[in-house]
């Protein structure tokens, strides 16, 4: 395996520092580890137009070092959105087809969650035990359903209790530095290392891939890469080769990848990678739930981030939208947090100022809907003519906006924040409707070397294998033909796990991840 | 240019303060919140706005006002570092506001309370 960096190392993770000991530690000229890519090392393009947030780790873990861990099943109202309405391609399989894989995902990374098995998010029997919600989250749910709206307990890749010999989570909550007993998924802990144990796995730290080679025979032979310390060039030579390097990275090496027989990169004779790049737009609105204004302060750390989930529901109810598709809802950052930011958007100053704020912490709920955004062939990843990175190679160019679909689903959610605050009967800080994050915020790229059972409009079969070049597979979240509302590393494992991948590189050896 | 803790200390001092010159109406600025609006001055590039200010003997809120009426940017950025820096604070985030996270626990009990719930 290629790895763009290097094994980070867990003991040195500034997990458990409070937010002054951390202000001290930085004055005292000390630096937190360093899991997002620099920018200065490896750019990426954009129109001055059309921001979009690209957030990168190179290294062993990627961003499942410090990832959401929100991790829900797909269901057939995502796999089969595409056919029904039409937009672009088909998944190529359904909820059954993919369901022992989830099964296996489960038990193997460990996942909470409550019982709940929903037609657009369905259950698992394997589950550890949820955690229970805040006050905040509490009082939410009982205001969605007052109007009709169900939430349900998160589904996390967090141990709630002991499993696979792993250390359960203590309820520090501040997974985003990295967990410094790994007590959640991270694929370095829970997959590479006990795929070196078997000494069937090489790593080659800091291998910085350029292109995927491509024999006379039209095969995939290896790949090109640098040693991201010393720049020299090397080659190495597979009869698999396996490419998740990320959507961005995964795209601009294929689309990198040019030869004779392949000028348009590999895989890409019908111009399909690095098209329809999808990602999902999502707002942020906060309140004070009157019931805690002035009350107790309790440690609402948990898990960190949301314990109650708020599925799509915009099905249900048989009334038509004019927008394709749907959008569910997270609440991390509700409870006492370790900051006051909401206090900038409070009027006033002084002493006044200041109770004000101390009144309001204890009361505070995060509202984060997150929807889907449709695939569109222009909203693509490019590399013809960008600058080139330190090694020659050229960088990506993303150029990406929503359109009139997401603008009008926007509506709806923010009706849907607006109606649960009003059910709470919550003070609302300041907001302007209609706003949105930037453009990769989710941090949730997806599309760009999709699957169908199209070869002249997808580069993938429904087991992650190039159409055009078999001996490759394309296994993050580029794979996707939709996007849909949810966080998807879930899925990403499970599509990844299916056969023929995980059997092929098992009979044939010689496999080669980048 | 007093230290970071003497800062700290000195907003953290401020609700005492305030709560004992409830009695004057305007009250004014004490000798500590004006040298934490003068060291958090030079924290800006409002220096010397923020130096005029601290040397007014005039009523706080009066000061403030006309000074620097709710809209301003420079009161907004002067509000936003003070927020920053207080609730970052032990002082601030973890004596006033009560936090005491990032602490590793058995268990995590979530929201006990029989009149939260009606589900």
């Amino acid at each position: 395996m290629l790895d763009a960096g290097s094994k980070f190392n867990r003991p040195s993770f500034w997990t458990h520092i409070k937010p002054w000991e951390w202000n001290a530690r930085l004055d005292a000229g000390r630096k937190p580890p360093q899991f997002l890519l620099d920018l200065k090392e490896q750019p990426y393009e954009y129109p001055k137009d059309r921001y979009f947030d690209l957030w990168r780790v190179w290294g062993r873990r990627g961003k499942t070092n410090i990832w959401g861990r929100v991790s829900l099943r797909y269901g057939d109202v995502d796999f089969e959105g595409p056919a029904k309405d039409g937009w672009e391609v088909d998944w190529p399989f359904r909820y059954k087809d993919l369901k022992p894989y989830y099964d296996n995902v489960d038990q193997l990374i460990g996942v909470c969650g409550g019982p709940e098995d929903l037609d657009v998010l369905p259950g698992s029997q394997y589950h550890l035990p949820p955690v229970a919600p805040r006050c905040g989250e509490q009082l939410l749910r009982r205001a969605a359903k007052s109007i009709g709206i169900q939430m349900v307990a998160g589904r996390r890749a967090v141990l709630t209790k002991p499993h696979n010999g792993r250390a359960w989570c203590h309820f520090c909550g501040a997974c985003g530095r990295g967990c410094d007993i790994s007590a959640f998924f991270n694929s370095s802990d829970y997959l590479l290392e006990p795929a070196l144990k078997t000494g069937k796995l090489e790593i080659v730290d800091n291998a910085v891939v350029a292109e995927v080679l491509v024999g006379n025979d039209g095969k995939a032979n290896g790949a090109r890469y640098f040693d991201r310390a010393s720049g020299a060039e090397r080659t190495v030579r597979a009869r698999t080769v396996i490419v998740a390097a990320s959507c961005v990275d995964s795209t601009r090496i294929l689309l990198n990848s040019r030869s004779r027989r392949y000028p348009n990169g590999i895989g890409n004779s019908n111009d399909v990678i690095g098209r329809y790049l999808v990602e999902q737009v999502r707002f942020h609105v906060y309140a004070f739930m009157p019931e805690l204004l002035g009350g107790p302060v309790h440690n609402d750390d948990g898990i960190c981030g949301e314990h109650l989930y708020l599925p799509r529901f915009n099905h249900r109810d048989g009334r038509k939208r004019d927008y394709l598709r749907g959008f569910g809802m997270q609440f991390w950052g509700c409870g006492a947090v370790p900051n006051a930011n909401f206090a900038k958007s409070l009027d006033g100053f002084g002493a006044d100022f200041k109770r004000d704020i101390k009144k309001r912490y204890p009361a505070l709920v995060a509202l984060h809907p997150c929807g889907e955004v449709l695939p569109y062939r222009d909203n693509r990843i490019t590399v013809d003519g960008t600058q080139k990175d330190r090694y020659g190679v050229p960088v990506a160019r993303i150029d990406y906006k929503t359109g009139e679909n997401e603008r009008k689903m926007i509506g709806e959610m923010y009706e849907t924040v607006e109606a649960m605050l009003r059910a709470a009967k919550a003070e609302a800080l300041p907001y302007t409707r209609g706003a949105l994050d930037h453009a990769g915020s989710a941090i949730h790229e997806h599309g760009t070397v999709r699957m169908g059972r199209d070869s002249k409009r997808s580069a993938l079969n429904g087991f992650c294998q190039m159409h055009e070049v078999k001996n490759v597979f394309v296994v993050d979240g580029t794979a996707f033909p939709t996007a849909t509302e949810k966080n998807p590393t879930l899925t990403i494992l499970a599509v990844a796990g299916r056969r023929p991948l995980s059997g092929r590189v098992i009979a044939e050896g010689r496999g080669l991840g980048l | 240019m007093p230290s970071r803790r003497d800062l700290l200390a000195g907003a953290a001092a401020l609700p005492v303060l305030s709560e004992a010159q409830t009695a004057y109406t305007p009250r004014v600025f004490t000798s500590a919140e004006l040298d934490l609006i003068r060291d958090l001055a030079e924290l800006t590039r409002f220096r010397p706005a923020l130096a005029a200010a601290a040397a007014t003997k005039a009523p706080a809120k009066d000061v403030i006002t006309r000074l620097h009426p709710a809209e301003d940017p420079f009161f907004k950025q002067l509000k936003d570092l003070t927020v920053d820096a207080y609730d970052a604070s032990r002082e601030g985030l973890a004596q006033e506001f009560g936090w005491h996270g990032y602490t590793a626990l058995a268990e995590f009990k979530g929201c006990t309370h029989k009149e939260h719930q009606g589900d």
